[in-house]
């Protein structure tokens, strides 16, 4: 029976794969790319990986979602469906990738099964003496923590790089249009407490069982969005204080790399009595900068309808008039 | 020991963070990168001493924590991108027109960050990280070129973004078959058969992209000839170079493809041949530059097909001879492309802006006008163009012999077909600078002298690392596979 459901669960994720990708309309590929996620979500959880599940439920569908939706909705949607997409010469790169990847499928099956250790990276992880209980945890922040913090430093720069297409590198005010309806409001004013509380529970769950600071940013900007979205826009970080709140979960990290180096002698080295403390309280700082930078990816995306384009360096655009002739 | 791994990754970010939030960019830029070349020479002497520097963050020794590891070749490209870096910073203090604005002193050291984590990285998922950090500061810096960069800036974006998911594949790949991401246990662990190919050909697509082997090269001319001034060298001579260093070590740990080499020399001498001829063909000069670097990767490239005798020992002692030979000549060739290609980069971007206008055919003139910047533009181009006795010129040499001593004629003449084309380019460019300036008496914007100075200095240590390069040969060679 349960065979049964998971070939079905597979078929609904490649059906929904490629519905995705021949959808006649932008709208209607975001809508099942959200369903796509969901189902991705389902895959996860009946692998037995509750953080995949949980992280996939919050960033690759959470927050990636809502940039497409704002995307999609931000412009105006073209008059006549795209036919060209529809025709039979699309299904040509589809059928190549299906293949490639049913090849690729197949290798790396077999590698798996011929392989000499499969799974021993996650059996050592298991069983290594961390600060902290849950071993997804462990390997993040103890094991491996410089990929982490690796990490937390590309999702910084792209947050910067997003940022810099605005005037001064940060957002001047939140462009999305504020929806002030009473029912929305009270829905709103309801669901925040729960969101946030559910955050704080992610926080502090991440060091003993699934959960964790990218779980608990992207609910974080979920819940300044939705705040954003009903007027209250005095609370997402905006102008100079935007800055500050992308860059402080990396100067957490960094501080907590000097801070091992200095006072234990080894980089990024995590010991008992006060590992674990470090670790909740880099997880804490971690949040901050994940919510406000994941909410600033979603409002960045939005123009600056107030403001023109950053001026392009003087010598990158030479003025058309002074150019001579050839 | 540790500290000479992790703070040149560690201390730019820390910089990108202040740079981000503090009003003292310059100060802290140009600290942050004179502090980088401080390490980058420590971490040579020390690797010259006592061979390849190993760490572990965390205390957590592998297969379970990172394995870090700098070889000789990560400590030159570490030499070579301190100084790029400080060259380029310098740059862009005297000329702040042509750096992009405030976002970009944060995004420059994000991705110096990046580099430097991929030099450092011993294990596969770890360089996956910080290629990606690498890209995306990249990606960042070419969109402040303004609005027209915002499509160059995606494409990039997305072809990158194609080439990781590659790369990561073959990481997984690598993690099923044997268990562990650190490269050195995983080369061990991986015999010859389907999966090693596909490891090779997933990496080699993936890394090519990044490192803009012909055809994958259409991205890189829109993006160069939209970046900001600064931006260009930075793309050029170092990001690229990352992937490639990443592509060779990953090749001779694993031990390489005959295949697969056969592809890449095919992939490789077109892209020397085509690139060269498309940046003859080119009207605006940044375009131009940037086809030649498609051309130079194509050198670059050759090393894999042509070391490969040295990465098998059954080979005959002829062959692995010429093998190294070729292969010291061609990372010679890597770093003499990073300084040559920044000091052009730079120097371009100062001709544009004293032209007015990015068409070849506008510099008439610009050499009365700013002949300095027309002498480095000379100068990197003709090591660019291996002539002697510059660093190029070094390593084609070199190339040349190792080619000639295992009797590899084909690549005898895609390097010197090349090296003529390369010089005809640089010559064009000059014979139309020293053209006499079509108005001389309209106001001119003179180039200040902080910006002509960094250039100038990279071009002249491209020509003068030449003399006397026999260090820079050991320092490649430490803990390299083929040296044994």
């Amino acid at each position: 029976m349960t065979a049964l459901l998971d070939v079905l669960l597979a078929a609904a994720v490649l059906v929904a794969a490629v519905a995705t990708l021949l959808a006649p309309r932008a709208g209607s590929g975001v809508l099942l790319f959200l369903v796509l996620g969901l189902l991705l979500v389902l895959v996860w959880a009946r692998l037995g990986a509750p953080d995949v599940a949980l992280a996939e439920a919050a960033i690759a569908s959470g927050a990636t979602g809502a940039l497409l939706v704002s995307a999609v909705t931000g412009r105006r949607p073209p008059a006549e469906p795209d036919r060209a997409r529809r025709s039979w010469a699309a299904l040509l790169p589809l059928g190549a990738a299906a293949a490639a990847g049913a090849l690729l499928g197949g290798v790396l099956v077999r590698a798996r099964r011929d392989g000499a250790g499969p799974g021993r990276l996650g059996d050592l992880a298991r069983e290594a003496d961390g600060v902290v209980s849950h071993p997804v945890t462990t390997v993040l922040l103890d094991l491996r923590a410089l990929d982490t913090l690796l990490e937390i430093a590309v999702l910084t720069a792209a947050v910067l790089a997003a940022l810099a297409l605005h005037r001064d590198g940060t957002l001047a005010a939140v462009a999305l249009p504020a929806d002030t309806r009473p029912v929305l409001r009270g829905f709103v004013h309801l669901a925040v407490p729960l969101v946030l509380l559910l955050v704080g529970w992610f926080l502090v769950a991440g060091s003993s069982r699934p959960g964790g600071a990218f779980q608990a940013g992207a609910l974080l900007a979920g819940a300044a969005l939705l705040l954003a979205l009903t007027g209250r826009r005095d609370l997402v970080p905006t102008g100079r204080w935007l800055p500050p709140a992308v860059v402080v979960g990396l100067a957490g990290f960094l501080a907590l790399a000097g801070g091992t180096r200095l006072l234990a002698g080894t980089w990024l080295a995590l010991a008992p009595p006060w590992g674990a403390a470090a670790v909740l309280a880099l997880e804490a700082v971690l949040v901050v900068a994940i919510g406000a930078g994941l909410a600033a990816l979603v409002l960045a995306a939005r123009p600056d309808r107030r403001v023109a384009a950053p001026t392009p360096p003087a010598d990158a655009a030479p003025a058309p008039d002074r150019q001579a002739p050839r | 020991m540790a500290d000479l791994l992790l703070l040149p990754v560690l201390l730019p970010l820390a910089g990108a963070v202040a740079t981000a939030v503090l009003p003292w960019r310059r100060t802290v830029g140009l600290t942050v990168a004179a502090a980088q070349l401080g390490f980058a020479v420590a971490a040579v002497v020390a690797v010259l001493r006592d061979g390849p520097l190993r760490g572990s963050p965390g205390g957590w020794e592998p297969p379970l924590g990172i394995a870090l590891r700098l070889d000789g070749l990560g400590a030159a490209v570490g030499l070579l991108a301190a100084v790029v870096v400080l060259a380029v910073l310098g740059h862009a203090v005297a000329r702040p027109a042509a750096a992009g604005g405030p976002s970009a002193w944060p995004l420059t050291l994000v991705t110096v960050a990046g580099l430097q984590a991929v030099l450092v990285s011993g294990d596969l998922f770890t360089t996956y990280v910080a290629l990606e950090l690498m890209t995306v500061g990249a990606v960042g810096l070419v969109a402040l070129g303004g609005r027209r960069a915002l499509a160059p800036a995606l494409r990039y974006l997305c072809v990158a973004v194609l080439g990781s998911f590659a790369f990561l594949v073959a990481v997984a790949l690598v993690h099923a078959r044997t268990g562990t991401l650190t490269l050195e246990l995983a080369a061990g662990a991986l015999p010859p058969g389907p999966a090693l190919g596909t490891v090779l050909a997933l990496a080699t697509v993936g890394l090519g992209v990044k490192a803009v082997l012909a055809p994958l090269h259409a991205w890189l001319p829109d993006a160069h000839a939209a970046a900001p001034t600064t931006v260009s060298p930075l793309l050029s001579a170092l990001v690229v170079k990352g992937s490639l260093v990443v592509l060779v070590r990953l090749w001779s740990a694993l031990g390489g493809h005959a295949g697969l080499a056969v592809v890449l020399a095919v992939l490789g001498s077109g892209a020397v041949l085509w690139g060269g001829v498309l940046a003859l063909r080119q009207d605006r000069l940044k375009r131009l530059v940037a086809y030649s670097t498609v051309a130079q990767v194509g050198y670059l490239v050759l090393l894999l097909p042509l070391a490969l005798p040295a990465l098998d020992p059954a080979a005959p002692d002829g062959a692995r001879t010429g093998a190294l030979l070729a292969w010291e000549g061609a990372l010679l060739l890597l770093l003499a492309h990073g300084l040559a290609k920044a000091a052009l980069f730079l120097a371009a971007g100062t001709l544009v802006g004293v032209a007015g206008g990015d068409r070849v055919a506008d510099l008439a003139g610009t050499a009365t006008r700013a002949p300095m910047v027309v002498l480095t533009f000379g100068v990197a181009g003709a090591c660019l163009a291996g002539l002697p006795p510059s660093l190029g010129f070094t390593g084609k040499w070199r190339m040349l012999e190792g080619a000639v001593t295992s009797g590899a004629w084909w690549a005898v003449a895609v390097l010197l077909v090349g090296g003529l084309l390369t010089a005809s380019a640089t010559a064009r460019v000059l014979g139309v600078a020293l053209r006499p300036d079509p108005d001389p008496a309209a106001a001119r914007r003179g180039v200040p002298a902080g910006a002509r100075w960094p250039a100038l200095t990279l071009a002249v240590l491209a020509v003068g690392t030449g003399v006397g390069s026999a260090w820079l040969v050991d320092l490649l060679l430490v803990g390299a596979v083929p040296a044994g």
